[in-house]
């Protein structure tokens, strides 16, 4: 039991408890809700567009995350006011938020989601090994979706560039796992390193070795 | 049985024979050196050959004579070939003997040891009309968990295939158009396949393999008809059945770029082993690619690399068949019996034997080679702890001297 922990990693724990179905769920959720939110922000006016679809994304896409944890049966908490929806599956609380490409600023803003991220303070171990505490397998950890965005409305406004799923560290201020959803749906299937070698005949129970004489031994 | 003729004389066997070694009675008759009537009324049955026109026949085919007695086992089920043509009569009359002979060989192997047990999907279907591409698609995905092979990219197929307990050979038959043909034997109570490894293409061998193993799982209960349609059909529903086994759709589709380009497609023939025209056809299976699109790459591909091959086809060596390989090398290894007893023991020629089971050429002549290296290899694994061991009992040793 003391080693086997030891051998995990992030990645690992979310393949094991967030299901593939949740996440290729969650990936489409996101590009669809960024769509909406551009569609719906046509016509208004040049000088606040910018605001306008950055809120409506907030929207649009809290939605959509919700439906996609609800038909996942991750228990997506519920909509209300500007807050964030966040679901569960296995030991993992899942969340959302959206940030321009490049330097990730603003995942610390929401008091909601530090609030959330002191969870990992468990799992901090499997990255950095602590001196006086062993690692116990976690009974509750968080993941986000960010979806990175363009940050101009003159560069792919309409969807963002890339969906990552990242694990931030117990005051977010660093991230223990970050990666490309789709980079990591590959993982489900590369779990499996070897294949089983079962093309071994087996000899039967009565034969007998024979000696240099050829007879049974 | 008419005068001198030796008892016992089996008439099918000369008639595999012939197929086998694709001779003619009157190419046969005129190497034994007896009338071609003589040889027609062997395989008749009217007459038997005498003690010498047995052995120099023997000699000739390069059996034992005593291999003219043994009574033929019951034929495989009528393999289903990739071509139908009636220029490969004669061909396909070689391979179903040489498929009988290596029924043959796993059936007197089968005295000494268990093979792996049986794991196909079980259809029943009986006309290829019944077959919807969903059930294709469902009994593929049967087969990868009954496997245990997930969905990822199967690493190598021949291995998965003699795991599941099949019988899989693979050799060459100087038959390039037929590419391989597999049938159920009742004898083993399992199917057996044969591929040609004339093309050395590791990328066809495994498409072939995995087609075949379509044609025994969907087509194991229908009759086989000579109708070229429904011929057509089952030739299709098995290459469907491939695709859909070394492709499945959850994890490929998600890797493929839309609209592809043929670059992208080779990345990913590297991956998953497949060639990218086998890759484009599962794509239009899937509706990924509409007919249009992939007209324009399969041009592209003819026009890039021309029709027939593609780059990186040798980058992958052809699956190699190792289940009756390691059964021989287990027989002797366990002392069970010793290398040169068992062509006599089979009847055959040890060529033969070699071909069909995969062994090196000359193994059974190289006899000491072979089980040296074998031997040689065996006491790798625990050599980490060896020297450990070794330096202790030199620490013993010195001790007492010193004192």
């Amino acid at each position: 039991m003391a080693t086997e922990p030891k051998r995990d990693t992030i990645p690992d724990l979310l393949v094991r408890n967030v299901p593939r179905e949740i996440l290729m769920g969650i990936e489409e959720a996101l590009v669809a809700g960024a769509q909406r939110a551009y569609a719906s922000a046509r016509g208004m006016a040049e000088g606040h567009l910018p605001h306008v679809v950055g809120q409506l994304r907030h929207f649009h896409m809290n939605e959509s995350f919700h439906r996609a944890l609800a038909t996942g049966v991750a228990a997506p908490s519920p909509i209300r006011g500007n807050g964030i929806v966040t679901g569960r599956t296995g030991v993992f609380t899942l969340a959302r938020f959206n940030i321009p490409y490049g330097f990730w600023i603003n995942g610390r803003r929401s008091h909601a989601r530090r609030q959330m991220s002191m969870a990992n303070r468990a799992i901090e171990p499997l990255v950095q090994p602590e001196l006086f505490e062993q690692y116990v397998p976690p009974s509750d950890a968080v993941a986000f979706f960010v979806a990175c965005f363009s940050g101009s409305l003159k560069y792919q406004p309409e969807a963002p560039l890339s969906i990552q799923i990242a694990v931030p560290d117990r005051h977010m201020r660093g991230w223990l796992f970050r990666e490309p959803l789709n980079a990591f749906l590959q993982r489900y299937e590369t779990g499996r390193a070897g294949q089983d070698d079962l093309a071994v005949p087996k000899l039967k129970k009565n034969i007998g070795r024979q000696g240099k004489d050829g007879t049974t031994q | 049985m008419s005068r001198g003729g030796i008892q016992g004389f089996q008439k099918d066997r000369l008639s595999q024979i012939l197929a086998a070694r694709r001779l003619s009675q009157v190419q046969l008759a005129s190497l034994v050196g007896v009338s071609p009537a003589t040889v027609s009324k062997w395989r008749a049955g009217s007459q038997a050959p005498e003690r010498d026109a047995l052995e120099r026949l023997a000699g000739v085919v390069n059996v034992t004579p005593e291999w003219f007695t043994r009574v033929p086992t019951p034929s495989v089920s009528l393999p289903l070939f990739r071509s139908n043509a009636s220029a490969h009569v004669a061909a396909r009359a070689m391979l179903e003997a040489r498929l009988e002979w290596a029924q043959d060989i796993a059936a007197a192997l089968t005295e000494f040891v268990d093979f792996p047990e049986l794991k196909l999907p079980i259809r029943k279907f009986t006309d290829p009309e019944e077959i919807s591409s969903e059930d294709i698609e469902a009994a593929a995905c049967e087969c990868r968990d009954l496997w245990r092979l997930g969905r990822g990219t199967v690493q190598d197929l021949a291995l998965a295939v003699e795991g599941a307990g099949v019988i899989l050979i693979r050799e060459e038959t100087g038959i390039a158009q037929i590419e391989g043909l597999s049938a159920w034997s009742e004898v083993l109570g399992r199917p057996m396949i044969l591929l040609s490894s004339d093309k050395d293409n590791g990328y066809r061998s495994r498409f072939d393999l995995a087609h075949e193993i379509g044609h025994l799982v969907l087509h194991r209960h229908i009759q086989r008809t000579t109708d070229r349609e429904r011929h057509k059909q089952m030739e299709l529903q098995a290459h469907r059945f491939a695709g859909a086994f070394l492709l499945p759709a959850e994890t490929f589709a998600s890797e493929v770029l839309v609209p592809p380009a043929l670059d992208d497609l080779l990345l990913l023939k590297r991956r998953w082993g497949v060639s990218v025209g086998a890759i484009l056809m599962r794509l239009r299976a899937l509706k990924i690619l509409d007919d249009d699109s992939a007209q324009v790459l399969f041009k592209r591909r003819s026009a890039r690399w021309g029709a027939k091959a593609e780059p990186g086809d040798g980058d992958r060596t052809p699956e190699k068949p190792r289940l009756l390989r390691r059964t021989i090398d287990l027989l002797v290894d366990e002392n069970v019996m010793p290398l040169d007893a068992i062509p006599r023991h089979l009847g055959l020629a040890a060529f033969d034997i070699e071909m069909l089971a995969g062994l090196p050429e000359g193994y059974f002549q190289g006899k000491s080679n072979v089980v040296q290296l074998a031997r040689l290899r065996a006491p790798a694994p625990p050599d980490t702890e060896e020297p450990a061991k070794q330096s202790n009992t030199v620490l013993q040793f010195r001790s007492p001297t010193k004192s």
